[in-house]
């Protein structure tokens, strides 16, 4: 009862707080919206090489609006790698082969596409084989990455929320007075979480809403599974918030937390391949809940595995959930013995 | 409700901010507390009330040894800062805090109604309190630390910008309150306020170097008010 009335007080502060709630609930569709645009695609018209091509093909890709040079291989070599070019499309025996300077989902996606439109319209169509000078190919980025900024955005927004919260609870002596009512430690603790991840629920189910219909985000699993990961997730940084909010005097301390706590994060998040980073610091990732969300948000969302093949990564949440839980529960012995 | 404390100390990084303090406050008194800034009021405060605990001595609330949650049940808190919720109304921040009590649905309207009308916020109490005036959360905040009818209520400086017809009114609860037998702990820099409490303590450097009714305290001091005791104490350190 005394859990719930806790409950019901922060829904209450915080459907009069519109600032907050629109924290909550507008910035993660924001952010999302932007991450989409900028890692999108555009009415950017590629330039490329060709050797050999058939006039036909050429034709084709210039009526699509690529911009396209006849040049030696050698030189079309040169012009890749110093970026002058986007592509360089030739034939290699039978197969028509394009060369790539790195992936990059825009110009990639567009010459591919390209090229694959001019092939369908001959007779005697070729394999296509592409290849890349540096990096590796793939969907857009936003196809991609998009499950691992649900995470970030996510966890980033519930962190500073909860902890200012916090912090706030302290400064304004509201936590004092609450602690000198019968109310257990662990009853203020389990409020505090249910009471935010009410809204994490909330912003959960909007978020991933939003990305799946609006945003055409793949989700080849279930979306609900989705869902239930990135609940875990904000609720371990409630927890996480309300424990390093101990450490901040002030909400502008509590956010200096950001470059220490959250920004780590976004790098270990899956958006950087944790194989190729350097002195085994892919290992780090272990300790980091964000890594365990993205890393069960892409079996389920890029792969379409299902509750079997995440519950480690749902074990590990849960775990972070509950060591800061009971980290909670002694911090707030400050305020009173018992 | 009867509070005595036991030679009881608390230090603070090895630092005596509480040194060998006895005291017994009775039934039906009003009790002051006053000192210096440091002098180790809030201390006490805290010790009474069970937030910390006595490295030595002891304390108890009625039968109860503190730190107890079965004493948190009978006792009211004021803290120094408003310590009320900016983003609820007047009316949410009592009923906030009379479940915490667990106060029963009808009892709290019933509660709430009768503090809200005591502090004169029975017009503002669907405001929000970010939106009061200081006086006015100063207020609040007393009527939620009477909101139970606690046997024990204990006020951190509670009518500090407060007005003065207002004050008389409240003063007039507190001996209400004294009559139906409950035990008032006010600590205050008010010297005239002080003087209506029926005993003082003057704390000074973690000690009680004076402890009586107020009269008499003046008589035996020979200080011609509270005023200057105070003064002195704080000049001479005794």
């Amino acid at each position: 009862m005394k859990t719930f009335n806790i409950v019901r007080r922060i829904a209450v502060q915080i459907f009069n707080d519109k600032r907050s709630l629109a924290m909550i609930l507008i910035a993660p569709l924001f952010i999302l919206t932007l991450i989409y645009l900028l890692l999108g695609n555009s009415d950017y018209k590629p330039t490329v090489a060709e050797s050999g091509l058939p006039a036909q093909i050429v034709a084709s890709l210039e009526a699509d609006g690529l911009t396209v040079n006849s040049l030696p291989a050698e030189e079309a070599g040169e012009k890749l790698k110093n970026g002058k070019i986007d592509a360089f499309v030739y034939k290699d025996g039978n197969n028509l082969k394009l060369l790539f300077r790195t992936y990059d989902a825009v110009k990639t996606g567009l010459v591919q596409k390209s090229v694959v439109g001019a092939v369908q319209g001959l007779s005697s169509a070729s394999p296509i084989d592409a290849e890349y000078l540096y990096g590796s190919s793939g969907d857009s980025l936003f196809d991609n990455l998009g499950y691992v900024m649900l995470g970030i955005v996510s966890f980033f927004i519930i962190f500073i929320i909860a902890g200012i919260s916090f912090v706030r609870e302290r400064t304004n002596q509201t936590m004092e007075r609450l602690m000198m009512t019968p109310v257990r430690r662990w009853q203020v603790v389990l409020g505090y979480t249910l009471g935010f991840g009410f809204f994490a629920m909330l912003q959960s189910i909007l978020l991933l809403s939003y990305g799946i219909w609006v945003l055409n985000m793949t989700v080849l699993g279930s979306a609900v599974t989705a869902g239930l990961i990135m609940l875990l997730l904000a609720m371990s940084a409630v927890c996480i918030g309300a424990f390093f909010s101990i450490f901040s005097n002030s909400e502008f301390q509590m956010m200096q937390f950001i470059p220490v706590i959250v920004i780590p994060q976004i790098f270990f998040s899956g958006l950087i391949s944790l194989d190729t980073m350097p002195y085994h610091l892919g290992a780090l990732s272990k300790i980091m809940p964000v890594y365990y969300a993205c890393s069960a948000l892409k079996t389920v969302m890029i792969t379409g595995g299902g509750i079997a093949e995440i519950c480690p990564d749902i074990a590990a949440l849960l775990m972070f959930i509950v060591i800061f839980f009971f980290m909670n529960i002694l911090a707030l012995k400050k305020y009173r013995k018992l | 409700m009867q509070v005595s404390l036991v030679h009881a100390s608390k230090r603070f990084n090895k630092q005596k901010v509480l040194k060998d303090v006895s005291l017994e406050i009775g039934n039906n008194e009003i009790f002051g507390l006053i000192g210096p800034s440091g002098a180790g009021k809030t201390t006490l405060i805290r010790l009474i009330i069970g937030a910390i605990a006595a490295d030595e001595g002891s304390v108890r609330v009625g039968n109860i040894a503190i730190p107890s949650l079965e004493a948190l049940k009978v006792i009211g808190y004021m803290p120094q800062n408003d310590a009320l919720y900016g983003d609820l109304s007047g009316a949410e921040n009592l009923l906030f805090f009379g479940r915490m009590y667990g106060l029963g649905k009808a009892e709290l309207r019933e509660r709430v109604d009768t503090v809200l009308k005591l502090v004169e916020l029975e017009d503002d109490c669907r405001r929000k309190v970010s939106e009061y005036s200081g006086g006015m959360k100063k207020r609040l905040s007393l009527a939620a630390a009477m909101l139970t009818e606690p046997g024990l209520l204990i006020l951190d400086e509670p009518t500090v910008g407060i007005d003065p017809i207002l004050r008389r009114k409240i003063w007039e609860q507190f001996r209400a309150l004294r009559t139906q037998g409950k035990t008032i702990i006010i600590t205050t820099h008010v010297m005239d306020e002080a003087g209506m409490c029926d005993r003082v303590a003057l704390l000074y450097n973690g000690g009680i170097i004076a402890c009586d009714r107020t009269d008499s305290l003046l008589e035996r001091t020979k200080s011609r008010s509270l005023e200057d005791l105070f003064f002195e104490s704080e000049v001479t350190g005794a």
